[in-house]
C-alpha cells in the first residue's frame, strides 16, 4: 500500500471512530426522542405521533419557566460576583492566594450529592431568610460560582493587560476600559462560563432535589423525575425530557449566535 | 507640547531597586531617549512618567505641575507600547477614534481627525482593516496614529520597534523622527538599541542598574563617555587598564603607562599621578599607517596583525601590540589596502582616546 492510500485508510479509521463516539454520546438522547414519538396502539402497531407532547403534565411548563428564570438569574448573580473576584485574583498578589485557589479547585472533587447536602445545610444556616425562588438562586449561585469563576479567571489570564494600559493612556477611565476593551476581549472565556452555568442550573437535579424541601420550589427536572416515579417511562415523560434537552440546546445556539460570536469575532482568542 | 520632568524617581519591587533616583528632563519639543540594557529600569521609568506605575519616591512634573498621583487617563499622554496594543476587536478606524470618543469629540470631527493622522503616518485607506490584517510595520504606524489623534502633550515610546525586522525598523525610526519634527511634540523614547537612539534623539539618558549613568547629545556620549559602562555600551571600544604617570605642561599631554607602552593623551587630567585608569580607544579612531604619516599622530605603535575580517562597510583588524590586543576598524577605500595584512607587521597611529579614572 502506498503512502497516499495509507493516509486515506488512517483518515477513514479516525472518521469512523469519531462517528462511533458521537453515536455513543447522542444515542440516549435519540432513544428518548424515539420513546416520545414512536408508540404502539392497542393492536400492537407502531404509530408515529407527537401526541405525547400534548399530554405533558400541566405543571411541567410552569416548572420549566421557573427553571429558566432560576437559571438566568443564577447566571447574572454568578457573573456579577465572578468578574471582580477573578480580576482581583489574576491582577493582584496577596497572601494565601495559592491556598485559596487550591480550596476552590478542591470543590470540583467533592461528590455532587454531598455538596448538595452542604448547600441544604448552608441554606438552613445562611440563606434561611431567602425564601422560595431567591433561596434557590442563592444556593445555585453558590454551587455554580466556581464554574464561572474558574472560566473567568482563565479568560483574564489569557488577556494581555497591555490593552487596558493602552485604553487608559488614550483617556479611558477604569469603567470605560472595562466595558469597551476588557469585557469584549475576555468574551470567549465569559461565554464558556455563562453557558455552563446556564445549562447546568437549568438541568441540575441532585441539588434541586435537596433544596426543593426548604425552598418549596420545584423545577422542571424535578417534575420529570416525579412523573417517572408516578407514571413510569411513559411517552409524555419522554416528551418532557426531550423538551428539556431541546431547550438547553436552543439556549446554547441562541447564546452563541447573538452574544458569543459577537465577542469571539476578531478577538484575541482566534 | 510641554516640558516633562521626572525628579529622583525610585521604584522598588521587594528587595530589588528597579529605578534608583532617576532624574530625566525633556524640554518642550525635545526628543529624549532613555538608553540602556534590558532590565536596567528604563521601561519602568517611562511607565512611571505615563502613570502606569506609581513611583515609591520622587515626582513627575508636566510643565511644572505635579502629576505624580494623577491617573494615566488624565495626563494627556500618548503611549506606544513594545507590543502592538491595537484593540483586536476594533478596526483601524475604531482604534484611532477610541481616544477621541473618550474625549467626547463630535462624530464629524472624529472622522476628520482619523483621516488626518492616517495621512500623517501614510496609512490612508486602511480604515476598515482589522489589526490582524496588518503587518508589524503597518500596525505600529496605526498605533502611532492612534496616540497622535488625541493631540497628547507628550508622546512616550517603549521600545516600539524591537519586534520589527531590521529593514523596517530602520525605516520607522526615521519616520518617528519625521513625525516629531512635523508635530513638534515632546517625545520620550526608550530603547536598548544605541543606533536607534543616536539616529533620532536630541538628548540621550544612558541608564544602568536603575541609575542614570550619563546624559548628553549622541556626540557627547560617543566622544566623551564619563563612565566605563557608557564607554562600553555606546559603540565598540578597546579598554586598556593603565596608570597615570605624569603630565607634560609644555606639550599639554598626559602620560599613561599601559603594560610596557607609554601612551600620550591630550589635556590635563583631573586626577593625580599614580591613579589607576581605563583607556577607552575606539576601533575607528586607530589608523594603520605608513612611515610618512607618523607625524600626524600623538601615539604610534608597531604590532603584528592577528586577523583581518571583511565585514562589508568596514574591515576589522585585530593587532597584537606588545601583548596588547587591539581592534581596529578600517573604513573607506583603505579597507582594500589592509585585506592582505594578516600575519604581517604593521604600524598604527591614534590621537583620540577617553581616559576614565577608576580609583
Amino acid at each position: 500500500m502506498n503512502v497516499q492510500n495509507k493516509e486515506k485508510v488512517y483518515s477513514a479509521i479516525v472518521y469512523l471512530y469519531l462517528v462511533f463516539v458521537c453515536i455513543l454520546i447522542l444515542m440516549p438522547l435519540g432513544i428518548t426522542l424515539y420513546r416520545a414519538i414512536f408508540n404502539y396502539d392497542e393492536n400492537g402497531n407502531l404509530v408515529i405521533s407527537i401526541n405525547a407532547y400534548f399530554t405533558i403534565s400541566e405543571g411541567f411548563w410552569e416548572k420549566l419557566q421557573t427553571s429558566l428564570a432560576i437559571a438566568l438569574v443564577t447566571v447574572a448573580v454568578t457573573m456579577a460576583v465572578s468578574l471582580p473576584v477573578a480580576y482581583g485574583i489574576v491582577r493582584y498578589e496577596f497572601r494565601g492566594k495559592k491556598l485559596l485557589f487550591t480550596l476552590l479547585n478542591g470543590v470540583w472533587y467533592v461528590p455532587g450529592v454531598t455538596y448538595g447536602l452542604s448547600l441544604v445545610l448552608a441554606y438552613y444556616f445562611v440563606y434561611r431568610f431567602l425564601l422560595g425562588f431567591w433561596g434557590f438562586v442563592a444556593a445555585y449561585s453558590t454551587g455554580f460560582m466556581l464554574l464561572s469563576l474558574l472560566t473567568t479567571i482563565v479568560a483574564f489570564k489569557n488577556f494581555d493587560p497591555v490593552y487596558e494600559e493602552a485604553a487608559r493612556c488614550l483617556g479611558a477611565g477604569r469603567l470605560q476600559t472595562f466595558l469597551r476593551v476588557t469585557l469584549p476581549l475576555i468574551g470567549p472565556g465569559i461565554t464558556a462560563g455563562v453557558i455552563l452555568v446556564l445549562v447546568l442550573s437549568l438541568n441540575e437535579f441532585i441539588t434541586a432535589l435537596l433544596i426543593s424541601l426548604p425552598t418549596r420550589v420545584k423545577t422542571a427536572p424535578l417534575q420529570v423525575f416525579s412523573d417517572i416515579r408516578h407514571a413510569g417511562v411513559r411517552p409524555f415523560v419522554a416528551a418532557e425530557a426531550t423538551v428539556l434537552q431541546l431547550v438547553s440546546l436552543a439556549i446554547v445556539i441562541i447564546y452563541l449566535k447573538f452574544f458569543g460570536t459577537k465577542y469571539l469575532r476578531g478577538s484575541i482568542m482566534i | 507640547m510641554i516640558k516633562v520632568e521626572a525628579i529622583n524617581l525610585v521604584k522598588k519591587y521587594g528587595q530589588t531597586i528597579a529605578v534608583d533616583r532617576a532624574t530625566i528632563t525633556a524640554n518642550k519639543g525635545e526628543f529624549v531617549t532613555i538608553l540602556g540594557p534590558s532590565g536596567c529600569g528604563k521601561s519602568t521609568t517611562l511607565r512611571m512618567i505615563a502613570g502606569l506605575i506609581t513611583p515609591d519616591e520622587g515626582k513627575i512634573l508636566f510643565d511644572g505641575k505635579d502629576v505624580t498621583s494623577i491617573p494615566p487617563d488624565k495626563r494627556n499622554i500618548g503611549f506606544v507600547f513594545q507590543k502592538v496594543a491595537l484593540f483586536p476587536h476594533m478596526n483601524v478606524y475604531k482604534n484611532i477614534a477610541f481616544g477621541l470618543q473618550m474625549r467626547k469629540y463630535p462624530k464629524s470631527q472624529i472622522k476628520h481627525r482619523v483621516s488626518e493622522v492616517l495621512r500623517l503616518v501614510r496609512m490612508e485607506g486602511f480604515e476598515e482593516r482589522m489589526p490582524s490584517q496588518l503587518s508589524g510595520g503597518q500596525a505600529q504606524r496605526v498605533e502611532i496614529a492612534r496616540v497622535l489623534a488625541t493631540d497628547p502633550a507628550v508622546l512616550l515610546f517603549d521600545e516600539p520597534l524591537s519586534n520589527i525586522d531590521a529593514k523596517l525598523r530602520d525605516e520607522l525610526k526615521y519616520e518617528i523622527r519625521r513625525i516629531q519634527r512635523e508635530t513638534g511634540k515632546t517625545m520620550i523614547y526608550v530603547t536598548h538599541d544605541q543606533g536607534e537612539a543616536f539616529a533620532i534623539s536630541d538628548k540621550i539618558y544612558v541608564m544602568n542598574n536603575g541609575k542614570i549613568e550619563q546624559v548628553g547629545t549622541p556626540l557627547d556620549l560617543y566622544t566623551d563617555p564619563k563612565t566605563p559602562f557608557v564607554a562600553s555600551f555606546i559603540g565598540t571600544s578597546n579598554f586598556i587598564e593603565g596608570r597615570m604617570i605624569g603630565y607634560q605642561p609644555e606639550s599639554g599631554t598626559t602620560l599613561l603607562e599601559v603594560g610596557n607602552i607609554v601612551l600620550k593623551v591630550r589635556g590635563q587630567p583631573n586626577f593625580k599621578e599614580g591613579s589607576k585608569v581605563i583607556v577607552s580607544l575606539r576601533p575607528e579612531d586607530i589608523y594603520i599607517i605608513d612611515e610618512s604619516r607618523q607625524v600626524e599622530f600623538l601615539n604610534t605603535l608597531k604590532g603584528k596583525v592577528e586577523s583581518v575580517t571583511f565585514v562589508g562597510t568596514f574591515v576589522r583588524v585585530n593587532i597584537d601590540v606588545d601583548g596588547l590586543l587591539l581592534k581596529i576598524d578600517v573604513h573607506g577605500d583603505d579597507r582594500f589596502r589592509v585585506l592582505n595584512l594578516q600575519g604581517k607587521e604593521a604600524q598604527i597611529g591614534f590621537n583620540n582616546c577617553t581616559v576614565l579614572n577608576i580609583q
